[in-house]
């Protein structure tokens, strides 16, 4: 039996029969005295353990599963409902119909009417408005809601956590031989370090910090100018030598600010001037 | 002629409906696996919500048909699979069946580098952008198989392919992926 006729048999899986199969058991015997199969095989199995332990399990958010069972109710409740009136008579069914009486005909139309209305002045409005503030605002939104997105994205991660500490220079230490810039982390007041990791964003690798303010979480971003493209326009205030940009999505509160060619970010649910305030007073 | 016996005649019982558990028990053991699956499949967390949902009201609307309930798990990735493929929008996954070949095995170079030094220096969002980048036909088996730990049996009775089929396709989508990472860690200069 070759090494080659070995793994064909081996790499095509195992059925409840195989303990019968004697050319199973000699391609077994085969990988234990065969150093290139065994280390072919282990190779193998190190791999698919690789992936289990860096791919994510995605967790489901928290009214997923209520929000799948009340579906299924409903369904349920439906089909009850369908298979009750399957029973009665046709003739009562034939006279509710599908007649909408004159008075509901007159406000439909009004409603129609009036969301035609809406629509249209919408896309004046749209059209009309200058060309150049949506598009610098775009890109900032851009970058506002791809931090939201992964501080939000990372929450729910098994091990949201590279690196677990609450010592800074460990945590910098950690980082300086992964990424191709200087970190200091900011230490924001009056929270705790919780750890960090190294994210992708826009195909760099970022410096990413978790801190807890009053239990709540603050994430802070570290990166490369050509991360994000950026736009200084909108929201912005000068706050002692730091040009700041504030904005919200998801319900979380996001400020950018820009320092010796590096990019920061901090995202968190707290209140916009909470946050400002730790990004003005991080020393 | 001896007497008819009686008690030779069996009378057939009338057919009862099988005691199978409600379908709400079954469904919510596999929930997890089933989102996770799907945020893979369709790489997007909201969608994936929708394809869940939208499998267990076609489960439950089949719920009488499912022969076996202990073979729930495989019936509800079936139907979850087929929505997926069926999707307009999503390319059409062509599995053409191939069994595993010598060659193909052939064609792999054995591993030399030591993976866990290599790869462990990746980036999860590398790694899962690795994943992402690969064909339906070789992520499918890669996300049962490696992810979520079925054996190749199940994988074959899911996608309706034959066990050579999905051998091929896992053996040859793990290649692509290594292949995947091995650029990823050349260009941060980690080998």
């Amino acid at each position: 039996m070759t090494c080659l006729t070995v793994r064909k048999i081996l790499l095509a899986g195992e059925t409840p029969q195989d303990y019968l199969d004697e050319q199973r058991m000699q391609a077994e015997r085969h990988v234990q005295d065969c150093a290139e199969c065994g280390q072919f095989f282990r190779k193998e199995e190190e791999f698919k353990l690789i992936m289990r332990t860096k791919v994510a399990r995605t967790l489901p958010p928290a009214s997923f599963r209520e929000n799948i069972l009340a579906a299924v109710a409903d369904e349920r409740r439906k089909s009850s409902v369908l298979a009750g009136r399957n029973r009665v008579s046709t003739k009562s069914d034939e006279a509710v119909g599908t007649r909408i009486p004159a008075a509901t005909s007159v406000r439909w139309k009004k409603f129609v009417i009036a969301a035609t209305v809406v629509m249209i002045l919408s896309v004046t409005a749209y059209l009309v408005l200058p060309r150049s503030a949506q598009e610098s605002d775009s890109k900032m939104d851009v970058a506002v809601r791809t931090l939201v997105q992964d501080h939000l994205s990372n929450r729910v991660r098994e091990h949201p956590l590279d690196l677990q500490t609450s010592d800074y220079v460990q945590l910098q230490q950690w980082f300086a031989s992964r990424v191709d810039f200087s970190v200091r982390l900011p230490r924001p007041q009056s929270t705790q370090l919780v750890g960090g990791r190294l994210c992708s964003i826009g195909g760099q690798r970022v410096v990413s910090a978790t801190y807890l303010k009053d239990s709540v979480p603050v994430t802070l971003y570290i990166m490369d100018r050509s991360a994000l493209a950026l736009s200084w326009s909108g929201e912005i205030a000068t706050i002692g030598e730091k040009r700041m940009y504030h904005s919200g999505s998801k319900g979380c509160n996001v400020v950018i600010w820009e320092e010796q060619g590096l990019i920061y970010g901090l995202v968190s649910e707290l209140g916009k001037e909470l946050l400002v305030g730790l990004a003005t007073h991080s020393s | 002629m001896a007497p008819e016996r009686r008690s030779e005649l069996r009378l057939v019982p009338a057919s009862k409906p099988i005691d199978r558990p409600r379908f709400e028990d079954v469904l919510v053991e596999h929930l997890d696996s089933l989102y996770r699956t799907a945020v893979r499949l369709t790489r997007h967390r909201e969608v994936a919500e929708d394809l869940v949902q939208e499998t267990c009201l076609r489960a439950f609307r089949a719920y009488d048909q499912l022969e076996h309930p202990g073979s729930a798990r495989s019936w509800l990735f079936k139907i979850l699979l087929n929505i997926f493929r069926n999707d307009a929008k999503q390319q059409k996954t062509e599995f053409v069946d191939l069994e595993l070949s010598e060659a193909l095995i052939a064609s792999s170079p054995l591993c030399e580098y030591d993976q866990h030094v290599v790869f462990d220096r990746l980036l999860e969002d590398e790694v899962e952008k690795a994943l992402e980048s690969l064909p339906d036909e070789f992520r499918i088996p890669i996300i049962l198989s490696d992810l979520e730990d079925w054996t190749m049996a199940e994988i074959a009775e899911v996608l309706g392919r034959p066990s050579g089929t999905v051998a091929s396709r896992l053996f040859r989508g793990r290649q692509l992926l290594r292949e995947s990472l091995e650029s990823y860690a050349r260009r941060r200069g980690l080998f």
